[in-house]
C-alpha cells in the first residue's frame, strides 16, 4: 500500500509540476547567491568603506602636515635654530662656556680664578650621560643634562652681583646653584664698601640629552605660549666671541717631532 | 450520450496545483531576481569602495613620500621645539630662584649679607637655602621679625630657619631654607 521511492518517475514529476521544479531551482540558486556572493561581496565592500574612511583620515592629517611642514622655514624658531643651538646645544659647550664667563667677568669687573670642571667627555656630540654630568628626575623629564662648573669669583660686592646677574644671559643656558661669599682680604669685614670679596660659585651650564623621533605620521609639535616668551627673550642672551675649530691647526705636517737630521725616506 | 469523466476531480485538483505551483514559481523568481540585483550591486559597491580605498592608499603613499622628502626640516623643528620646552622649564625656575633671591635681599636690606646660597630641585620641589650674615643683634632682630611677617609669609609659606651663629667678628649668621 506504502508508496516506494522507486515508483516516483522523475519525469512524470518534471512534466505534472514544472512550476514547483523551476521554483526550487530558483530558490536553491538564491540561497547559492546569497551564500557566495552577496553576503561576502557586502563584507567586503563595508571593511573596505571602514578601511578608506580611516585612510581618509590618516590622509586629511598628513596633507595637513605637509603644508605645516611647507610653513615650518618662515617660522621664527626655525630661523632662529642656530641661536636655540648655542642656548642649549646639544653638546657639552664647555669651552663656549668658559669664553662667556670670561666675557662676563671682563664686562663686570671681577676676576676669575680657581676653575674647576669637571665635563666628561667633550667631544660627544650626542653627549650622552656621563658620570660627571648631573642627572636629576626633573633634568630627565626635560631632556636635560648638566656639567657643573665650580670657580672663585673676586671683586667688589656690586661687581660680583652684576656678574651673577650676567650669568643668566649666557650662553649656554647656565645657572648659578651655589655661591659661597668671603672676604677676599681676609679681614672678615663684609660690610664696607670698600671690602672686596671672594665668591665660590657653582655653576650648572644646559645641555640637552632628550632623544627626540618624528614618525611620517606623527603631528608637528606646537609651540606653546611660554615657549613664545622664551623665544621672545633670545635676544637677551649675550652672544658669545668663542668661534668652535673647524680645521686642525699645522696639520700635513710630515716630521712632526721635528728632529734634527731627519730625512723623510724615499720609496 | 452523456459522458462520465472519471478524472474531473483529478484534474480540477491538478490545475489548482498548477495554479499554486505557478504562484510559488513566480515568487521564487522574484526572490531570484532581487538576489541577483543584490549581487551585482555588492560587487559594484566591492569595486567601488575597493577602488576608493585604493586610490587614498596611493595618495597617502604620495603624501608620505613628500613628507619624507622634508625630514630634516621636521626632525630640526621638533628638536627645536623640544629645546625651547626644555629651556621654558629651565629659565622659569631660574627666574622663580632669582625673584626669591631679589625680594629676600630687598626685604632684609643692604645691611644683611647673603653670605652663602644654595639651590635644589627633585622634581616639582625647589629648595633655596640662604646663609644670612647680620653685622648686629639688632639687625638679626629686624631680620627675623621680617620672616614672620605676613606679606613674606604669603609670598613663600615654607620658610624654615636654621642654626643661629655667632662670628668671631661679631655678626650673626642665620641659615634659611626657602621652598619655592
Amino acid at each position: 500500500m506504502f508508496l516506494e521511492l522507486k515508483d516516483i518517475n522523475l519525469q512524470n514529476l518534471i512534466r505534472s509540476r514544472r512550476f514547483l521544479v523551476v521554483a526550487i531551482v530558483a530558490g536553491v540558486l538564491t540561497l547559492i547567491l546569497l551564500l557566495i556572493v552577496i553576503v561576502p561581496q557586502f563584507q567586503g565592500a563595508f571593511k573596505s568603506r571602514k578601511e578608506n574612511i580611516a585612510a581618509q583620515k590618516k590622509l586629511a592629517q598628513l596633507r595637513k602636515k605637509t603644508v605645516a611642514l611647507d610653513a615650518v622655514r618662515s617660522l621664527p624658531v626655525y630661523q632662529q635654530q642656530e641661536l636655540i643651538n648655542k642656548i642649549l646645544p646639544s653638546r657639552k659647550a664647555v669651552f663656549e662656556l668658559l669664553s662667556a664667563l670670561e666675557q662676563m667677568g671682563q664686562r663686570s669687573g671681577v676676576s676669575l680664578s680657581d676653575l674647576e670642571l669637571a665635563p666628561g667627555l667633550l667631544a660627544t656630540e650626542s653627549a650622552q650621560a656621563q658620570k660627571n654630568a648631573r642627572v636629576s628626575s626633573e633634568n630627565v623629564r626635560l631632556g636635560v643634562e648638566t656639567v657643573t662648573l665650580r670657580l672663585n669669583v673676586t671683586g667688589g660686592r656690586a661687581q660680583i652681583n652684576q656678574f651673577l646677574q650676567s650669568v643668566n644671559q649666557v650662553m649656554p643656558l647656565t645657572s648659578v646653584t651655589k655661591m659661597d661669599l668671603q672676604s677676599a682680604g681676609g679681614d672678615n669685614q663684609l660690610n664696607t664698601s670698600n671690602s672686596q670679596y671672594k665668591n665660590q660659585i657653582e655653576l650648572s651650564t644646559y645641555f640637552f640629552t632628550k632623544s627626540v623621533s618624528a614618525t611620517v605620521e606623527s603631528e608637528l609639535p606646537a609651540l606653546g605660549a611660554e615657549e613664545e616668551v622664551v623665544l621672545k627673550s633670545l635676544g637677551n642672551f649675550v652672544q658669545t666671541p668663542y668661534v668652535r675649530p673647524t680645521s686642525i691647526i699645522g696639520g700635513g705636517n710630515l716630521d712632526l717631532f721635528q728632529a734634527q737630521g731627519f730625512e723623510e725616506p724615499r720609496n | 450520450m452523456a459522458t462520465i469523466n472519471f478524472v474531473r476531480d483529478r484534474q480540477k485538483k491538478l490545475t489548482k496545483q498548477q495554479a499554486s505551483d505557478k504562484r510559488i514559481m513566480l515568487i521564487a523568481l522574484g526572490i531570484f531576481g532581487v538576489g541577483a540585483i543584490l549581487s551585482l550591486s555588492s560587487l559594484g559597491l566591492k569595486i567601488y569602495f575597493s577602488t576608493q580605498l585604493k586610490n587614498s592608499l596611493t595618495e597617502t603613499e604620495r603624501v608620505k613620500s613628500q613628507i619624507l622628502a622634508v625630514e630634516e626640516t621636521e626632525s630640526t623643528f621638533v628638536i627645536l621645539i623640544h629645546k625651547l620646552k626644555a629651556m621654558s622649564e629651565v629659565m622659569k625656575v631660574r627666574q622663580k630662584k632669582q625673584d626669591a633671591v631679589d625680594y629676600f635681599s630687598q626685604v632684609f636690606g643692604s645691611q644683611v649679607l647673603i653670605e652663602e646660597m644654595s639651590f635644589a630641585q627633585d622634581k616639582e620641589d625647589q629648595l633655596l637655602t640662604f646663609k644670612l650674615l647680620s653685622p648686629t643683634v639688632f639687625i638679626l632682630e629686624s631680620v627675623l621679625k621680617q620672616l614672620s611677617s605676613p606679606e613674606l609669609r604669603q609670598k613663600y609659606p615654607e620658610i624654615e630657619t636654621g642654626s643661629l651663629e655667632r662670628t668671631e667678628n661679631g655678626a650673626y649668621s642665620l641659615n634659611l631654607a626657602v621652598k619655592l
